[in-house]
């Protein structure tokens, strides 16, 4: 138990703690708007971002910040004017983006190694400051989540419905998409641009592997969100391995269990 | 009698094909009125512009506001298409809600006395049994009647009904016609409902406007509408 009293485990752990919370309840978003691309663009997004920082040689989080950012608040208008599904836009930015990514990552030289922690992460590495940036998005979501909550609703009940009656779905739906590429970028660092995208997708649907009710639904996404990274981390800390890709593997070992729960007790009402 | 909604040379297009080509009419405040037309006519083209879901030109006003000025939660808007994702882990009593939503704005605190109208509404609708169950857990004919229970506890000045008996089976929509005129009748909401069968026009509407090649060929009242409407071409 000494490990414990490791700082840098101490700031690991914590980066863990509020990686799992934003990317549960982002996740649970993202899982009932079917936006499920949003995820894995925004990664790459962030990713093309990063690198596109090392070559210019500014801050990579800051610029994948950026990247993101933009990329959300272009998503919504570009699926509306063009009249198509925000899948489709999401996927043309992913793979758009994934061509950026590679374009300039063969040019960065001896910057390559530094590049690719950005698809693996390095939670073990992470920076105080970088810790309280996780921790300030996780209170954001949760004070948006607290704060927007009908609208929320309504958004994921109906969004043409909520448009129709006068309800903010647009700023709602932005609002989510930005969230979610904040999200994104502030943990590129930490479980990885590869990654974080499981992250994203796996806890919710091992909570409505479990439960169908929405306010559940986001207590089993972030609890589930919350083990992986921390059991993650302990597994990555004891074992020697790569702290994202033991985060993902937890997580998918939570989902299969919830897949069994499901299958030997039924749904939880 | 001052006009709920009125429509002035409503034009619809898409690249290729002109849907609606200068609809124009009114529907009375305090009145039920039907669109009728053929599958395809743009009823539901209609219904969306007069939501601000559908872009179009011309001019649309809401109480004598142009719609961009009006107040949007002064329309109940009740899709045709109303079945949620599967998935959907929002519950029958959520989705009524969101009428209260729009009616206060969603900062206001959800008091007793809006859990008291959406309890009421539900209980009119007759979905007291689902109330707890998800959406994505629900029938067709089911989710049509929590769609109208959300309406109801928007309390709106104007309610738009797309085909309310989609889903139904021919029992189902016999009921929920009667279910649609009672309503009517204790209410006394303005009302403009769509749809392509004639059969499913309850007694209580006074106006009917039947939609064809992209105009209202016929603003009449709802007696003789079968001969009508077959002279006409549309049933």
């Amino acid at each position: 138990m000494e490990f414990l009293y490791n700082y840098f485990f101490i700031k690991a752990l914590a980066a863990s703690f509020f990686a799992g919370v934003a990317c549960g309840i982002i996740g649970v978003w993202v899982y009932l708007l079917n936006i499920p691309f949003v995820g894995v663009a925004m990664a790459h997004t962030a990713f093309a971002g990063a690198i596109l920082g090392l070559f210019f040689g500014i801050n990579p989080i800051v610029m994948a910040l950026v990247f993101c950012v933009l990329s959300s608040l272009t998503i919504g208008p570009v699926a509306e004017k063009g009249n198509f599904s925000p899948n489709l836009s999401t996927g043309m930015l992913f793979a758009f983006m994934l061509g950026f990514a590679f374009l300039f990552m063969g040019k960065l030289g001896a910057k390559t190694s530094e590049a690719l922690s950005f698809m693996w992460g390095s939670i073990l590495i992470i920076s105080a400051g970088e810790s309280f940036l996780l921790a300030l998005i996780a209170v954001i979501i949760v004070l948006f989540l607290l704060i927007f909550n009908k609208g929320i609703i309504s958004v994921i009940y109906n969004r043409n419905i909520a448009f129709a009656c006068g309800i903010p779905e647009r700023f709602i739906f932005y609002s989510l998409l930005t969230l979610c590429a904040v999200t994104v970028s502030l943990n590129i660092k930490t479980i990885g641009g590869l990654l974080i995208y499981s992250l994203i997708t796996i806890p919710p649907a091992s909570a409505a592997q479990i439960t169908k009710k929405l306010g559940r639904l986001y207590v089993f996404s972030v609890l589930f969100a919350v083990a992986s990274c921390v059991l993650g981390l302990f597994m990555s800390y004891a074992f020697d391995l790569p702290a994202g890709a033991s985060i993902v593997i937890m997580s998918s070992c939570i989902f299969a269990l919830t897949i069994i729960y499901k299958k030997i007790s039924g749904e939880i009402r | 009698m001052s006009s709920a909604v009125e429509i002035q040379n409503l034009k619809i297009s898409f690249p290729k094909k002109q849907i609606l080509n200068g609809v124009n009419l009114s529907v009375n405040k305090g009145s039920f009125a039907a669109l009728i037309g053929a599958n395809g006519a743009g009823k539901s083209m209609l219904i969306k512009a007069v939501c601000g879901l559908q872009k179009f030109t011309g001019n649309i006003k809401i109480l004598g506001k142009d719609l961009k000025e009006a107040n949007k939660n002064l329309i109940g808007y009740a899709p045709q298409n109303n079945t949620a994702d599967k998935n959907s882990p929002v519950s029958v009593y959520q989705a009524v809600s969101v009428g209260r939503f729009a009616k206060n704005g969603i900062f206001k605190k959800f008091g007793e006395e809006d859990k008291k109208i959406v309890d009421n509404a539900i209980r009119i609708a007759q979905i007291e049994y689902i109330a707890a169950s998800p959406l994505g857990e629900i029938s067709g004919g089911e989710a049509q009647k929590v769609s109208i229970a959300r309406v109801l506890a928007q309390q709106p000045e104007i309610i738009l009904l797309d085909e309310p008996q989609a889903n139904l089976d021919p029992n189902s929509q016999k009921t929920f016609l009667n279910f649609i005129e009672k309503l009517y009748l204790s209410f006394k909401f303005t009302c403009l409902m769509v749809t392509h069968d004639i059969d499913m026009i309850p007694k209580c509407c006074e106006k009917v406007f039947m939609l064809k090649d992209g105009k209202i060929v016929l603003d009449t009242d709802n007696k003789d509408i079968k001969q009508k409407a077959r002279e006409y071409g549309i049933y």
